[in-house]
């Protein structure tokens, strides 16, 4: 997800990178043709509901930051045995 | 700005429970809230919008750090100076807040109750108007205000444990406190705007129609929008990346 160039192997994860890469840019005419090619390709609801899950990512950070809020035990549990899995451990070794 | 999808194109049509959290919304950002009046909160929502123009923070966001630049914030001059510093630092480099700044916005003479409420209106503004943008329609024009005074009422159990103010467990809840828990869940980030306990019942309302309600995030065994569960985390990982979010 640091790329968002790559190829995530989700149905349709291209055009949803790029939308959700241009609505929270800065450049109005990419994010006109985006959201046009978007919802031309998968349809009025699935642009409605990727306009609303980008909404969301973008509002919801403004409540963990601005409170500065600590990750759940689930969380981090979850994040370090998914690192183990992938080793991405980055001890000596 | 006005695009051409907005003067040509007609707009998609909106499921009819997000239309209607919408309107919610709208409603409880322009009345009294627990700390400030419906009309100091829809200032809040204007300066909210207003911050995304604002020159320093630009220059600020492109800086190695926040702080190495100094400035006034271009404000709408309807709230003190302190209310605006944090409105738009929140809505525009959220991931650099750090103990220290907070502390000097509380010295400064902000509560921590009416801190965390401006939180708050300003994550939900930004998701009504990330919304807006995402479809290609006009940003709401801001209600009047509603008449009425600030409940003022903090609970009891608030204490500072998970996040850098203080917040009510599940457990501290009173039968006196309005307890958002039961409807919208109790993991870190439904605790976090607890000090104002309305603040999360006014967040996650709106947030869980954007996206998914707590308690369909892991459940696999079907999907509840028209996008799937994989690709709805594809959009919410990238976006979480661009924005830097930890969470």
């Amino acid at each position: 997800m640091l790329d968002g160039a790559a190829d995530s192997g989700v149905p349709d994860g291209a055009i949803l990178v790029q939308f959700t890469e241009a609505v929270l840019g800065a450049d109005d005419l990419l994010l006109e043709q985006v959201r046009g090619r978007l919802r031309a390709s998968l349809g009025d609801a699935k642009l409605v509901d990727a306009a609303g899950a980008v909404a969301s990512f973008n509002a919801v950070v403004k409540v963990a930051d601005g409170t500065g809020l600590t990750v759940d035990d689930f969380r981090r549990d979850l994040a370090d045995k998914l690192r183990d899995e992938l080793k991405l451990g980055f001890g000596p070794g | 700005m006005i695009t051409a999808d907005i003067a040509t194109v007609k707009p998609p049509h909106i499921r009819a429970d997000l239309a209607s959290a919408i309107e919610r919304s709208w409603r409880r950002l322009s009345g009294p809230g627990t700390w400030w009046s419906g009309a100091q909160r829809l200032r809040i929502v204007a300066e909210t919008r207003n911050a995304v123009h604002c020159p320093l923070c630009h220059e600020r966001k492109a800086a190695l750090s926040p702080n190495a630049v100094a400035g006034t914030h271009a404000s709408l001059g309807t709230l003190p100076d302190v209310v605006v510093d944090v409105i738009h630092r929140v809505r525009t480099d959220a991931n650099r807040l750090s103990e220290a700044w907070i502390e000097r916005v509380l010295a400064a003479g902000l509560s921590d109750a009416e801190y965390v409420e401006i939180v708050g209106i300003v994550a939900t503004a930004t998701g009504l108007d990330t919304f807006s943008r995402a479809l290609g329609t006009a940003p709401a024009a801001l209600p009047a205000p509603r008449a009425g005074a600030p409940s003022r009422r903090r609970p009891r159990g608030a204490r500072k444990s998970i996040a850098r103010v203080p917040t009510v467990s599940p457990a501290d809840m009173t039968d006196e406190d309005v307890n958002p828990y039961p409807q919208y869940g109790q993991v870190h980030i439904q605790q976090a705007l607890s000090l104002v306990p309305e603040a999360v019942i006014e967040f996650f309302d709106l947030d869980t129609a954007l996206y998914l309600k707590q308690d369909w995030i892991r459940d696999f065994t079907r999907e509840y929008r028209s996008l799937t569960h994989a690709q709805l985390e594809l959009i919410a990982s990238r976006a979480s990346v661009i924005n830097g979010c930890y969470y």
